[in-house]
């Protein structure tokens, strides 16, 4: 091998730990030397030395706390520029033992278990019991898709220090109003859907709001931009809901995550990496939301 | 024995790119003569135009019916996986997989169909959900791998194998250059480098000696 680093990969991970943290990390044949610049509140630059051996397209992450890596190839090196959706503290790694060496930027978390701690967000997976709800073509059933999107929002939503509460356990199949009864007191209930048509090449997610909550439309709006971001399911388009207006003026919505009756769809349900990406663009949308109603109200009041 | 894996981050390959050339240009200053290039197989599958839409496919009678009965969580559950697979080998290597599935379901021996009709059909993904953009896509399993890893060794000095590979710790070859290494091989991807879902590392450079005072990983 060369003399010369070898830049060979990029990726980015989610490091659970007691405190999260999001990893940006950086694959070479040998030592890197490197510099960290921030160059804005929002982006943080890594310049290192090397040449690079791999793709230097960008890194689309989307975790909530950074958004995209662009790389720069310069003269004696590339750069990473990592941009934030939030400010958050970062120290880097590098770890020499073992080859493709590491340069791992660690980006501090703790500003989402801010967000989110304390909360009280109740869960319901839809359907449930004898009644299935939509069926994809092959053999899923919608009742058994949202359980498993439900207990993946659970584990991650109580890392983060919220209280979760779920309408039904797995074979219960509560009224609406039964439901409903349980988010009139929470801080936001999420209604987990897929969406069935007749018509098998109608594809991709809708979310649905209350219409009595004052800015129901333009989180569902956020809601499925960073869904269809993260996931690539395309969008089917963001509604009012009747049934959600029973909860008053309250931050109620329906998640339909795909079209369960699409093949395509329905094998995007198959794949347990979709259930995460799924949580993890809704959990951006209210933090992303909630950053951008308190930046206004801060800017409003002075 | 291999003392470090190096997986190399890639464009998204298409059926435009020469998979030949896709490996030599990446592992350019990595791969030297008795490292081994190992190729991801639905990559290799993918530059050679076998990522098929499904909406392309006009599934039959014979493949409407069959498709009811192949595990659902596997490959052949849609009408058009199952229509490919007839056109891969034919309706009668199909149909002579199924009765020999059915025989080894009463004496409960799994994997008799793929014995039958043929190994090729068990490298196909239907639709997954996974690999964007290909998530929409079913793939075929890659045509000739032995005559491909062939041509990589000669293009690159260095061995050259292509695996399938899952997260089950599952590993596949289906062409190598240098057998003789083939269980190392196995023992070495059987973490799967290649990576999944966002990560976007088809090759991986497998070192059999470092310079310098690195460690093995």
């Amino acid at each position: 091998m060369e003399e010369i680093s070898r830049i060979t990969n990029i990726y980015s991970k989610i490091q659970e730990g007691t405190e999260d943290e999001s990893w940006v990390i950086i694959e070479a044949t040998a030592p890197l030397v490197w510099e960290l610049l921030r160059p804005e509140p929002l982006v943080y630059c890594l310049k290192v030395k090397g040449r690079a051996n791999m793709y230097t397209g960008p890194l689309a992450v989307r975790d909530g706390v950074v958004r995209e890596v662009s790389i720069n190839t310069e003269r004696e090196g590339l750069s990473f520029f990592v941009r934030l959706e939030a400010p958050a503290e970062a120290k880097v790694e590098l770890q020499t033992g073992k080859l493709p060496v590491r340069l791992i930027l660690r980006l501090n978390r703790s500003c989402w278990r801010d967000f989110f701690r304390d909360r009280h967000i109740v869960i319901d997976p839809g359907h449930g019991g004898t009644d299935g709800g939509h069926r994809g073509p092959v053999d899923l059933w919608e009742k058994d898709v949202v359980w498993v999107t439900a207990q993946e929002f659970k584990r991650q939503l109580e890392r983060l220090g919220a209280r979760v509460s779920l309408t039904r356990s797995r074979e219960e199949n509560p009224s609406w109003v039964e439901r409903v009864r349980l988010g009139e007191k929470a801080d936001l209930f999420l209604s987990l859907h897929t969406h069935g048509e007749a018509d098998r090449r109608v594809r991709g997610a809708a979310v649905l709001y209350n219409p009595t909550f004052p800015q129901g439309e333009r989180l569902a709006q956020t809601m499925l931009e960073e869904i269809t971001a993260k996931t690539k399911v395309p969008g089917r388009g963001v509604f009012p809901s009747s049934e959600l207006t029973l909860l008053d003026r309250r931050p109620a919505f329906t998640i339909e995550m795909v079209t369960i009756t699409n093949w395509v769809d329905e094998g995007l349900l198959r794949n347990p990496y979709f259930h995460r990406k799924l949580v993890l663009a809704t959990l951006s949308s209210f933090f992303r939301f909630g950053r951008e109603v308190s930046e206004v109200a801060n800017h409003v009041c002075g | 024995m291999f003392v470090a894996k190096i997986p190399i981050r890639t464009h998204i390959i298409t059926d435009r790119d020469n998979i030949v050339e896709v490996a030599r240009r990446y592992t350019e200053g990595i791969a030297e003569p008795g490292d081994v290039i190992a190729l991801a197989e639905s990559v290799v599958a993918i530059s050679q135009g076998r990522a098929i839409l499904p909406e392309t496919v006009k599934p039959g009678w014979l493949a409407r019916f069959l498709c009811r009965f192949p595990n659902k969580s596997g490959s052949l559950a849609t009408p058009a996986a199952m229509q490919l697979a007839l056109e891969e080998v034919g309706p009668l290597r199909v149909l002579a997989g199924c009765a020999a599935a059915a025989a080894g379901k009463l004496l409960r021996r799994k994997g008799w169909f793929y014995l039958v009709a043929g190994r090729e059909l068990a490298l196909i993904d239907d639709i997954a959900g996974t690999m964007y953009p290909y998530e929409r896509h079913i793939i075929l399993g890659p045509k000739e791998p032995q005559k491909v890893v062939e041509a990589v060794k000669e293009s690159t000095g260095a061995e050259a194998v292509i695996a399938d590979v899952n997260d089950l710790g599952c590993v596949d070859i289906l062409g190598i250059t240098c057998p003789e290494l083939a269980k190392e091989i196995e023992e070495a991807l059987r973490d799967n480098p290649f990576g999944n879902e966002d990560e976007q590392t088809p090759i991986v450079v497998l070192k059999r000696q470092l310079k310098g005072n690195l460690t093995s990983s």
